[in-house]
């Protein structure tokens, strides 16, 4: 990570220079961006973040604004380097005492212009923290559903990024029961679901036609199933 | 309308998440049927109702209950669930229409698979 040109920039807004993610304040520091084009820059003196989009080709096309905690958390995200867990960056912020913070906001749509096919899973990370945002209060659909847990959404976010890109891409939802699921869907009876709720284990059903169907639950901590895998090929083959 | 719920008559589960359903096709996700922790999946008896009747009940007694617009409902044929080995049980509260889908398998991972094939056989009604 370079910064090309420190004099646009305040001194100390800057305390590493490095793509590592800052191990103890939150969003303070540099987000790198992995890509050639830009860099992502916040500076933290609060819960109030000003973020800075640069353009490197264009040092001069600097604009900071004010973003959100979950602006942040949502580029810290995308932007870790795979040594950094994400339970290191995310840190659970007590509303009950930050009530007037801008946690409440949904993440700011960040274009990033990128070759890399891994980029295609953006969209699926953001909206994966819309649905922790919305259904981590009990009875979030009004049926008395279970909140969507701080840990399913590590889990579920832990399982985007190790799904294969050569996948295609599934989308998600909130299941009642607390937990996050992936869909990939061709049709009412060529469906594979696999869910995470927190508790390192995938469950997983799947239509393959009409007399075709599968279900079960694998262990899941550090490797993606491989049943999930090989029941997403079978759909698409 | 009868006390017993008969196979032929529809139930309908009101929604009010976007990821209750697919806008491409307008069909229905599973999660819209999946059971919640006390083993229920919520729905509505709809028989001899048109449609604003059945929206001004969900409307009421779903969406205003979150403070959100009710976006729709997933209406499914009562054999269709009686064929998967469910109920479909009376539970006049909030609403004397209202019933739940009970009897899932204690296997939840199975319950996933039942609700797919459930939301399979059901018809989207968007708001």
């Amino acid at each position: 990570m370079q910064i090309l040109d420190h004099s646009k920039l305040q001194e100390d807004e800057f305390k590493v220079e490095c793509p590592s993610l800052p191990g103890g304040e939150f969003g303070r520091g540099i987000v790198p961006v992995e890509d050639d084009t830009y860099y992502t820059i916040v500076q933290s003196g609060s819960l109030q973040v000003t973020y800075i989009l640069i353009h490197h080709e264009d040092i001069r096309d600097i604009s900071a604004q004010t973003a959100s905690l979950a602006t942040i958390g949502t580029l810290a995200i995308r932007s870790r380097p795979s040594m950094v867990p994400i339970s290191d960056i995310i840190r659970t912020v007590d509303r009950s005492i930050w009530e007037d913070d801008y946690s409440n906001d949904y993440p700011m749509e960040v274009r990033i212009e990128s070759k890399k096919k891994e980029y295609d899973k953006e969209p699926l990370y953001q909206d994966l923290y819309r649905i922790y945002r919305e259904c981590s209060e009990s009875g979030w659909d009004s049926y008395h559903a279970t909140p969507i847990s701080e840990r399913a959404f590590f889990e579920a976010t832990k399982l985007l990024d190790l799904l294969p890109s050569d996948l295609p891409l599934p989308e998600v939802a909130p299941e009642p029961t607390g937990g996050i699921a992936f869909e990939w869907y061709k049709g009412k009876k060529h469906v594979f679901v696999i869910s995470v709720s927190g508790k390192t284990s995938v469950s997983y059903a799947g239509l393959f036609g009409k007399y075709s169907k599968t279900y079960g639950a694998e262990y899941f901590l550090d490797e993606l199933p491989r049943p999930v895998v090989d029941n997403v090929l079978r759909l698409f083959s | 309308m009868e006390e017993e719920v008969s196979p032929s008559e529809s139930v309908a589960h009101f929604i009010t998440q976007k990821g209750y359903y697919r806008p491409s096709d307008q069909t229905v996700k599973h999660n819209a049927f999946m059971p919640n922790r006390q083993g229920k999946t919520s729905v509505y008896r709809v028989i001899d109702l048109d449609d604003e009747e059945i929206f001004e009940i969900g409307r009421r007694f779903v969406a205003d209950e979150l403070k959100k617009p009710l976006m729709g409902r997933a209406d499914i044929l009562v054999s269709k669930i009686l064929d998967r080995e469910l109920m479909v049980e009376l539970d006049p509260t909030p609403h004397p229409r209202h019933a739940n889908i009970v009897d899932w398998p204690e296997d939840e991972s199975k319950h996933r698979l039942i609700a797919l094939e459930l939301a399979g056989e059901a018809e989207l009604h968007l708001m």
